[in-house]
């Protein structure tokens, strides 16, 4: 803060991926730092890789729930929530109810939307973050122009599938394609979806719905429905894009 | 009865998402209205601006890029522009800084060059899905673009 000189793209490796932050409109490179801070902090204290995070040492045993920081119980009991919301896609502790415990699927996108808030609590209108392909987007590209977000051709590197145009959106995508097969295979074992986004108004819920509903292979039925305002764009195997009616407005 | 009303609204509005889907087949592009607007970054750190290195009449033009300092290290890519079209985009520089920048770029570097190859065509923003952000990417790319008059 107090720096007159204006910065309006960043980018910072962190939390295992790539975050970006654009602000068009050029802001304080403080305000910057103190978003990158936030999500460093956020690294070092939610990591599962990281021994010595208060995540891994509560994980093992070493700490207890109590001793560690707030928002440690904050996040699990968020991401109970969206284990029983989900229908039980959602899973941050596969191997028993915080027995290992792992909330990366749940941090970043509610790490990125705190980070939104710090923006916003600067002054900053407009703005995108995208961590790792997962997309906070607020106020528009300038002149009225809304923000245009591709969608990763889920088969085609050269292509995007879908272009979306919004103000006000949080994307998240899910597929196979992503980091190898890092998400579930399919309840079947036949595959029915490449890639699964889930938009909506804040990222920590989009990027869960998004995991959950490619864990599911697209059984979206009735959990994702009881999450109001959120919407989705599935592409199959079958090569088809399928998307929920309300979705049509965001399709540029 | 009016407490019980909004539950059954969002139960019926989560069904009909659910059930009556929209479809169509997936695109081998999507393309669309010329890049004439695409944010350029004012505050980008950079080395000298993009410089054209060959224009043979109505051939193929290079250009490349500045270099762009990101946290990472320095970023520099390199257009290929023929007929009119982003034909290319080269990476001349990513960072390497460390065992785990060379695990992104081994995976970033297909997907920043094809994303940005079709994209630049559709005045993209941002990309959802692909694994890494392409900020510095698309400083140098767009320096150049912007330098060749793309």
């Amino acid at each position: 803060m107090g720096s007159a000189v204006l910065e309006n793209r960043r980018v910072v490796k962190v939390m295992g991926t790539a975050v970006g932050v654009a602000v068009p409109g050029g802001c304080s490179p403080g305000i910057l730092d103190e978003v990158f801070e936030w999500l460093h902090w956020v690294d070092a204290t939610f990591s599962v890789h990281a021994p010595d995070s208060e995540i891994s040492r509560l994980s093992a045993g070493a700490l207890r729930e109590e001793d560690c920081h707030p928002l440690i119980g904050e996040v699990l009991d968020r991401c109970v929530e969206m284990l029983v919301r989900t229908d039980g896609w959602f899973d941050a502790s596969p191997d028993g109810p915080r027995g290992r415990l792992d909330p990366s699927g749940f941090v970043k996108g509610w790490s990125v939307d705190a980070a939104g808030a710090i923006l916003r609590r600067a002054g900053v209108a407009s703005y995108w973050i995208n961590a790792g392909g997962d997309i906070l987007a607020r106020g528009g590209a300038g002149e009225g122009r809304p923000w245009r977000i591709g969608i990763q051709h889920p088969l085609e590197e050269s292509s995007l599938a879908a272009v979306l145009e919004a103000s006000d959106l949080a994307v998240a995508t899910s597929g196979q394609y992503e980091r190898g097969n890092h998400i579930w295979p399919a309840p079947d074992g036949i595959r029915r979806l490449l890639s699964a986004t889930v938009v909506g108004p804040d990222l920590a819920t989009a990027d869960v719905l998004a995991t959950a509903l490619f864990a599911a292979d697209g059984a979206a039925d009735p959990w994702f429905g009881h999450f109001g305002g959120y919407d989705y764009l599935a592409i199959g195997t079958d090569r088809r894009v399928r998307w929920t009616p309300a979705m049509d407005r965001f399709l540029a | 009865m009016k407490r019980a009303l909004p539950a059954v609204t969002i139960t019926i509005a989560g069904l009909a998402a659910v059930l009556a889907f929209r479809t169509r087949e997936i695109p081998t592009a999507v393309t669309g209205e010329a890049a004439s607007t695409t944010t350029t970054s004012a505050g980008a750190t950079t080395s000298g601006g993009a410089t054209t290195t060959t224009a043979p009449p109505g051939g193929e033009v290079r250009v490349t890029g500045p270099v762009v300092n990101t946290e990472y290290g320095p970023v520099q890519v390199e257009v290929v522009i023929s007929g009119g079209r982003l034909q290319n985009v080269i990476a001349l520089q990513l960072p390497t800084d460390d065992p785990h920048s060379d695990r992104i770029n081994a995976r970033a570097e297909p997907i920043l060059r094809e994303a940005a190859l079709s994209a630049q065509s559709a005045n993209i923003d941002v990309v959802s899905g692909a694994t890494v952000t392409w900020s510095g990417y698309t400083r140098s790319l767009q320096a150049a673009l912007d330098s060749a008059g793309f």
